[in-house]
Formats: structure tokens, sequence, C-alpha cells
């Protein structure tokens, strides 16, 4: 009631001002007192409207990335989430999305300025198809209908329409004494209705562990968060540079799947969950933190423990087709249609993560020469003398200077990433240089080794044993067949 | 010695909007037969310049006068005219790779990396990858000649190929001529902290070939010009101070005299640029009796590198300044 109270406050407030601005203007048109100043009254109003009116577009809230799924075509899939729904007494969706993302969302579209609810539509991402397990599946998709079975999905759009259309206004009116105005409004709207948010947020885990089971739910929120952060570095460090050549990974979410599962990358995804979960929750979050949602989970009753572990995935009549298309969506969306070539990881690592690799080693070797001051010997020998010598840290600058700029608790764990990425590389170029070694698809970097008498496991272990200290240093030195200038 | 920091320097005849220096800059540095070379191809001969260049040997004066060839403002026609002209022939592919690195830097400006334009750095980029074309093959049908190599040490540094690779193509030029002049001045500034190497490097490389360099050389030149990168890289008041520091000055001393003030250095073709560098140091540092006797000894062969460093689009007004001041105080 106060959020729709505020929202009525703020059509009030906002309709008032644009009033009042043309009564202003008319007075000065009759009164013919109209100056050049009323110009900018007029913009003001103008970026009112702007704001309010663009509240029913339902279509600026979906991602522009997606695949209608209809009943015929997605019969399992449809109706697993009918059940979900009949169970916790939520009305079935109208419209299923595919989406791009790790993530699911389900919402009510809405007419008349967010006060009249419209059909439901339900969105799941592929890469949450991708990383759960069915009984997962079915947690997350209880707790997002918990939002609409609780009813408060009709509330649910009304209070963040209102939120996204005050910001919209305050957008459009930059930093004016209205825009001020908008943006006290704003943040007392947010205060009074955030606190409903998060106990919604809290309500809906109830219905997804009466449905999926506690073990199930805690698996899914973990993975979850975890898995986006794993996509998002897939697409930075993987995808882009395919992108940017033209082509696009046919095997995307197959790229996801290999990448959580990749024992070299654990450390790396143990620690975004570390950070997931020491997230304190913000008061202007609408989710409450991980950390505070897993604690009320592990509180409450354990639910079923039927499991069902198969992955979620094959609820899809053709998940390998319906992967591909969305990948291939994706990174036309993504580059504006120049990634024309569909590629395969082996293919992507023949074709453009070697020459990454190969142009880290050739840094890592300027910066061991520029570092070391030695311009008659090789980079890579006065780069593993500066790790043995604990002078990473100069080596790291010297090949990313932003790391000056990061953040001193941050500085240590960067530093020892980049000295990776590009020891990696450097080792890697070294390694197939030889005959018989040649260049694979790798999910510990982008792109590893392999030949005879197993260069490929050996080029993990070789560069973490060189990055803990100098014995590890001397090991790769000697498989490397380096000279070594030290006393 | 060209490259440097091109594009900063004064082209009074290209550019009427720009103060004329007072003091006119030959590119030839005084040289009768490289002027000729000039006003040959300026009038288009390339025939004539191709027969000029076939009648020279030492590797130092070949590189010096690919220079003057090379170095002209935009693309003109008969670059491509000496090429169709000579089938087989190195030069005017060694000509035409070399005009291409100075049209990459004519492109690119003279702008610290962050302050250039992406449309620049791609036409950089191409014009380069033009000029590497060019070379190989100029080196391929000419190998004993080093010319090429040094040329490519100097591409190699603006595509950012690293130091491994500049290093490689470095000891192919000195491997053919063991005292290059320009291919160890395009290794300096390939070493130096703006193009990915650093001023210790840079530094210990110089000084070992100063060291190195027999009597009267111009390569102790080295060790000024590392300190003049040096200079570049400070701000304010340790800038201002640089060349003052005795120990510096010390050092620039001893250089100096194992070069441009030893009794074995020749004028050879392009002989100015060595004591320009030396004019510098000396007169940023206020010593002005070192500085007058450069003064003398160079005249009005005035040098773009490395008074562009102190007045970009006027190089030749800052030498001119320097000397005034220098002449006042030592009467």
């Amino acid at each position: 009631m106060v959020a729709l109270g505020l929202l009525v406050g703020f059509y009030v407030l906002a309709f008032g001002i644009v009033v009042a601005i043309a009564l202003i203007v008319i007075w000065g048109l009759r009164s013919g007192h109209l100056r050049v100043q009323y110009v900018g009254l007029v913009l003001v109003a103008i970026a009112i409207l702007r704001g309010v009116l663009f509240l029913d577009r339902d279509h600026d809230r979906l991602p522009p990335v997606r695949i209608q799924l209809r009943p015929e075509q997605e019969p399992t899939l449809w109706t697993e989430v009918g059940s979900v729904a009949a169970a916790v007494r939520a009305p079935r969706p109208q419209v299923l999305y595919l989406v791009h993302d790790v993530n699911a969302f389900v919402y009510q579209e809405s007419r008349l300025l967010g006060l009249r609810p419209g059909r439901m539509v339900l969105g799941i991402g592929v890469g949450l198809l991708t990383v759960l397990r069915v009984d997962e599946l079915r947690a997350v998709l209880a707790h997002e209908f918990g939002h609409l079975s609780s009813g408060d999905t009709r509330l649910g759009p009304v209070v963040y329409r209102a939120q996204e259309s005050i910001q919209r206004t305050i957008t459009h009116l930059k930093d004016n004494l209205v825009g001020k105005l908008f943006a006290g409004y704003l943040r007392l709207f947010m205060g009074l209705t955030m606190n409903i948010s998060r106990r919604q947020e809290l309500a809906a885990d109830i219905n997804a562990v009466r449905l999926g089971g506690q073990a199930a739910t805690i698996q899914a929120l973990q993975a979850v968060a975890v898995t986006g952060g794993a996509f998002e570095l897939l697409l930075s460090q993987y995808v882009a540079p395919l992108w940017e050549s033209g082509a696009w990974p046919a095997d995307l979410y197959g790229g996801l799947r290999s990448l959580c599962a990749e024992p070299a990358r654990a450390g790396e995804l143990d620690a975004m969950r570390a950070a997931l979960l020491a997230e304190p929750t913000d008061p202007w979050d609408s989710h409450p933190a991980l950390a505070e949602r897993l604690r009320f989970i592990a509180s409450l009753p354990p639910g079923p423990t039927r499991l069902d572990p198969r992955p979620a995935r094959t609820l899809l009549a053709d998940p390998d087709g319906s992967e591909r298309r969305m990948a291939e969506q994706l990174s036309a969306l993504a580059t504006d249609g120049q990634a024309r070539t569909p590629v395969s990881w082996e293919q992507a690592a023949q074709q453009v993560y070697r020459s990454l690799l190969q142009q880290r080693a050739t840094a890592l070797a300027s910066a061991g020469m520029a570092v070391g001051g030695d311009w008659r010997r090789r980079g890579l020998e006065q780069a593993l003398e500066l790790l043995e010598a604990d002078r990473g840290e100069a080596l790291a600058r010297r090949l990313v200077p932003d790391l000056e700029q990061a953040p001193a608790e941050e500085r240590a764990r960067l530093t020892g990433q980049v000295l990776r990425n590009y020891l990696r590389a450097a080792v890697a170029t070294e390694l197939a240089g030889r005959p018989g070694v040649r260049w694979v698809a790798s999910w510990a970097g982008l792109a590893g080794v392999v030949g005879v008498h197993g260069a490929g496991q050996q080029l993990e272990e070789l560069v973490d044993a060189a990055l803990a200290g100098p014995q590890g240093v001397d090991a790769l030195r000697r498989e490397l067949g380096l000279e070594w200038a030290g006393v | 010695m060209h490259l440097f920091n091109r594009g900063k320097r004064a082209e009074p005849s290209r550019e009427q909007s720009q103060p004329r220096p007072e003091l006119p800059i030959d590119p030839a540095q005084g040289d009768p037969r490289g002027q000729r070379l000039r006003a040959e191809l300026a009038a288009g001969n390339w025939p004539a310049a191709n027969q000029l260049l076939g009648s020279v040997s030492d590797p130092d004066d070949r590189h010096f006068y690919i220079d003057l060839c090379s170095d002209w403002p935009g693309r003109p026609e008969w670059i491509d005219q000496w090429v169709a002209g000579d089938p087989g022939g190195a030069t005017p592919l060694l000509v035409r790779g070399t005009h291409a690195i100075f049209w990459a830097w004519e492109a690119r400006g003279s702008a610290r990396a962050e302050h250039t334009k992406q449309e620049a750095f791609e036409l950089f980029w191409q014009r380069l990858q033009f000029a590497e074309t060019n070379l190989a093959e100029a080196a391929a049908r000419a190998p004993a000649d080093p010319t090429p190599w040094a040329y490519l040490v100097t591409s190699c540094r603006g595509l950012q190929l690293g130091l491994e690779e500049m290093r490689r193509r470095f000891q192919q030029a000195v491997g053919r001529y063991h005292w290059h002049r320009a291919a160890h001045l395009q290794m300096l500034q390939g070493l130096s902290d703006k193009w990915g190497g650093s001023h210790l490097l840079m530094f210990n490389y110089a000084r070992e070939i100063s060291a190195q360099a027999p009597p009267g050389s111009s390569l102790p030149v080295l060790v000024a010009a590392a300190h003049i990168e040096r200079w570049l890289a400070l701000d304010g008041d340790e800038q201002v101070r640089y060349f003052k520091r005795p120990e510096i000055a010390a050092e620039i001393h001893a250089a100096a005299d194992r070069s441009v003030r030893h009794s074995a250095f020749r004028l050879q073709p392009g002989w100015p640029h060595a004591c320009n560098s030396f004019a510098f140091c000396f007169a940023l540092g206020e010593d002005v009796t070192a500085a007058r006797q450069q003064f003398e000894a160079i005249g009005d062969l005035v040098t773009n590198h490395p008074w562009q460093y102190l007045a970009g689009n006027n190089p030749a007004g800052a030498f001119l300044a320097h000397r005034q001041r220098t002449y006042l105080y030592t009467g």
C-alpha cells in the first residue's frame, strides 16, 4: 500500500510540475513577459513527460537476446514450468523466453501506467539450464513463482517501474533543481520499498525450499552466483577475441560447463564465491545478500529430499541446437552482425588464441628485458630471474601499467593473475616450438599445448611451481633449457 | 638522422602558416652530394639518384643518402616509377620501404601513443606493414647490405613486435657492418622507456656500445642521446636541473672526448647530428665553454633532432636561442 501511495504521489508530483510549467508559460505568453529562460522550463517539462510516459514499454525490460519457446516446441520444459507453478499455487506463465545469461526472471506486463496487470512472462537463461540440475532448476523456478503466488508481482512491477521511471526522469533532468527534487523522492521511495522487496525475496525462498528441497536450493543459489561470474570471464577472455576476429563460438555453453569444471579455475571461482558471500546487504539493493539468503534457507525445514540429478538442459527438446542458436544470436547482437563464422573451441585455439598467447609471450620477454636491463640476453630468462628475486611486481607493472591504480588490497591478487597469464603464455609458446607439440583448447588459460610426454599437464604444473618460488623457477628453467646468469 | 620524433619538426616549405625559422634546416646537413641528390629527386629524376647511390659504398653514407631519398612529405610519384624502372633492383625497394616508414610516422604524428587517434594508428600500422614488405624484399635482393636491416629495426619498434625481434634485426644489421651508426641510434630509441624498453636498459646498452666503439667514432653520441631521452621523460625542476648534475655532465664530456672531440673524428656525411646532440646537452647544462665549441663546429648546420624536443614546430629557433645565449656568456 505504501508503494502504491508513493507511486501515485510520484505521478501527482510529476504532472503537478508539468502543469505548473505550462501555466507559467501560458501566463508568460499572455502577458508578454516571455523570456528565453522559459525554454529551460519547457525542457524540464519535456524531460519529466519522457520519463513518465516510457513507463509502458515492456520491451525495454526484456533482454535483447531472447528466443520465445512455445508449448508445442518445448513440451517438457513447459510441463515442468507448469507443474512448479501449480505446486506453489502461482498462475501459469503465458509467455516463456529463453535468454542468454545465467539468470531467471518472472514478471507481469503492465497496462495503464503500471496500475493494471497484463500477461505473465517467464525468462530462463541458457546459462542457468547449462549448469543446474533439474531439482535445482525447480528450486529456482519455485523461487521466481513465489513472487507470483504471494501476489507481489502485481505490486512488484509497480514498485520496480516506479523506481525505473523516477530514475529515468532524474537522468533526463540532469542536475538541476527539479532533478534534485525527484532524487530526494527516489531515496524516500527506495528506502520504503526496498525493505518490502527484500522480504518478498526471502518469502520466495521459502517456496523454493518447499519444492526443490534445502540442499538443491542452496546449491542452485551458489551455482547461479558463481556461474554468472564464470560466464562474464568466458565472454571477456575467450569470446571477445573471437568476436573481434569475426568468429563466434559454436559451443558457447559447452565452454561455460567446461570452464566451471576446470580444476585449474577452481581457485578463481572459489574466490568469486567467497567475495559474493562476503557482500553485506546494501539498503539500496532489492535482493538480500547471498549470505543472508543462505543463512535463512538453512534455518528452514529441509523440504523434499527426493533428488532429480538430470541436467536441467535435458528439459529442452534440442539442447545443443538451442544453445547454438542462442550463441549465434548473442554474437550477432554483440558484434552488430560482424561475427559470422562459427568455430569450435579447438579451432579457436589454433586460429585465434594461439596468436594472443604468442603476443603475451613477446610482451613478457620485452618486460623481462626492460626490467632486467640486459639487452643481450633473452627476456624470458630475465623474467624468470626477476620472479626468483621476488621482483614479480615490477614485472607485472610493466605488463599492465594499470595495476598501479588497483586498490592496495587487490594488488597482490591481480599481480599474481597477470604474472600467471603471461608466464603461462610464454611457457606454452616455448613448448609449442618443440617438434610434435601443438596448440589445443584449454580451460585453464586461453589455449594449451599437447604433445609428447603430456606437455599439456606439464604446462600448468610448471607455471604454478614457478610462481610459487625459486625451486619452481629453477625446474621451469631446466625444462625449457634456459640459461641462468645468477651466482 | 631522423625518425626520432618526426612530425614535430618545422617544415616551412610545406606549412606556410608556421613561423619561418630564421635558419633553414638543411636535410643534407651541408653535404654537397646529398644536396644534389635532393635536387634531382625534387625534379623527379630518379635515374640520376639511382646512379649517385650506386657510387656510394660506405654503409653509414649509404644509410644517410637513403634517408635523404626517402624523407619526403606525402608520396611522390617517382617512388613507384623508380621501382618499375629498375626491376630486380634492391635500391628502389629500399627507398620505397624507407619512405613508407617516414610516411607512417607522418600519419601517426609525434604524440605519445595515448594521445594518438585510432584512425591515425591504423594508417601508421598499414604503412609500416608496407614498409616491412619492401624492406624484406630489399634485404633478400642485397643480402650483404645492412641498410634494410637498420630500417627494419625502426619499423619493428612502430609495429611493437617486441624487444627480442628488434634485437634480432639489429644483430642482422651490425652483423653486416659492426659500427652501423643509424642501426645503433634506432636501437637506442627502441630500448627507451617510451617505446617499451626502460631507462635502465637504454643506458646499459648506450654505455656498453660507447665503451666498445673505436676512438673518434660517432657512436659515443649514444650516451648523449640516452641522457636526452631520460631528460625528456622528466618534468619541471628535475628536467631543468638534469644536465647540470655533475655526474651526468662528466659522462657526457667523456663521451664527447671519445667521439666529436677526438682527433680521429671524421666529418663524414651526417656528422652534424652528433655535434648537435652534444651541443644540446652542454647548452642545457649551461656549460657554455663546451657548448660554444660544438656550436662553432656546427656553424649553421642545425639538425631537427634533438632541438625539436625544445620547440616542436621550430627546432631551428631553439637552436638559435641557445647558440646566442652561449655566445653571449662566452663573449
